[in-house]
């Protein structure tokens, strides 16, 4: 009997492997908001992707599901109030640089522009940036790759996208997606990413109560939590414990909100009828989780401090891990 | 802005802060972006006077 043999050419190669080290290249993942008016430098908008600008007007930064190259969302900025002289991109830094020193990196993007020498992509290793060249202007979705070895003294890793010298931010309308940064000497296709394993990936660095499209702050019981209270006084209900669905890069920054979407705030209840709303504090924040209390409670309605396990607390957070 | 809240035992929560705009509950941890921005404006403010040990804790 003949033994079966595979067809080497159908045996993936090692470039097809390649895992990107980047986390929602593809972008479609916004957890903070689909839509950001002048988002100023530093404000993240597509989960992992930050904002870094010299003049943030006017710029409106939207998840667009028209024009894209992979997916269902690209990443569009339409800036209509570029004055000369300024810059605009957006970066992704990479957690752990020091993995990757003395390494050779290719960083490839999908790019669309209807500008000419406005927009590019780049590496920084904390040493110096490589810059690839510009998208030609065209209107249409063109490759842009940059390939950089990455120096043994380097302390940090970036991928930047956008208008990235002074003078580099144009009028003008503008795509971005299909982003691949992989350690390789050569440009390596976009591979999509399993969409579970990409969303828990930036959970890491952002994860919220609410559902995936809704935005912190809206009026909606959809995912909201509710936690048991072990202990209670007059005023305050506390020792109600948290827990993350992914551990954090560090300790997060912990935002609380009412079902209505007040910000700083939850809700007391018992069995019987909601008590009325206190502020949202924690303690022992840590990667993992963390203890809530509600203090201040309006009125304070809480009078069986004895008997408190029956108090429970409501409403909805956002954990922020993001470098 | 910025203001100092108390812990479970009324004192001086030291293990983190509040931010003021979303009500934000910002630990006390290097790596955190928002410490290291509380940290440069702490900096800046004991700078001008304006020192958080100045002002009351917030009450529970």
């Amino acid at each position: 009997m003949a033994r079966t043999q595979l067809d080497p050419t159908l045996i993936p190669s090692a470039t097809q492997n390649i895992r990107n080290i980047l986390i929602n290249g593809g972008m479609e993942i916004w957890q903070r908001a689909v839509t950001f008016t002048n988002p100023a430098t530093l404000t993240y908008v597509a989960d992992r992707w930050k904002v870094r600008t010299s003049q943030a007007s006017t710029v409106i930064v939207t998840r667009d599901a028209t024009i894209l190259d992979s997916g269902i969302y690209s990443f569009k900025a339409v800036l209509t109030g570029a004055t000369g002289g300024q810059d605009w991109r957006i970066e992704q830094q990479i957690e752990n640089p020091l993995e990757y020193k003395g390494k050779t990196v290719t960083l490839t993007a999908r790019v669309r522009s209807n500008t000419t020498n406005s927009n590019r992509i780049a590496i920084y290793d904390g040493v110096d940036t490589t810059f690839s060249s510009y998208h030609s202007g065209g209107s249409t979705f063109e490759t842009l790759t940059v390939t950089k070895t990455l120096s043994g003294s380097a302390t940090e890793l970036w991928a930047l996208v956008g208008m990235l010298a002074n003078g580099d931010k144009l009028n003008g309308t503008y795509y971005y997606d299909s982003i691949m940064l992989t350690i390789s000497a050569l440009p390596v296709s976009f591979v999509p990413p399993d969409p579970q394993q990409e969303f828990a990936r930036c959970q890491r660095y952002y994860e919220k109560s609410y559902d995936a499209d809704i935005n912190p702050g809206a009026n909606t019981a959809l995912g909201i939590v509710y936690i048991p209270m072990a202990g209670a006084s007059t005023s305050v209900v506390q020792y109600g414990s948290l827990q993350f669905k992914v551990p954090k890069r560090v300790t997060p920054t912990m935002t609380g909100y009412t079902e209505g979407g007040v910000s700083g705030s939850w809700t007391v209840r018992t069995n019987g009828a909601n008590l009325g709303d206190g502020t949202f504090a924690t303690d022992n924040i840590s990667t993992t989780g963390l203890r809530v209390r509600v203090t201040a409670i309006a009125g304070s309605p809480i009078t069986a401090s004895a008997s408190s396990n029956w108090y429970m607390a409501y409403g909805h957070f956002v954990a922020d891990a993001e470098i | 802005m910025f203001k100092r809240v108390k812990n479970e035992q009324g004192q001086n929560n030291t293990d983190l802060i509040l931010r003021i705009a979303d009500n934000a509950n910002i630990p006390n941890d290097a790596g955190n972006k928002d410490w290291i921005v509380y940290q440069a404006w702490l900096i800046e403010a004991d700078q001008q006077g304006n020192s958080l040990n100045n002002q009351p804790l917030s009450a529970d």
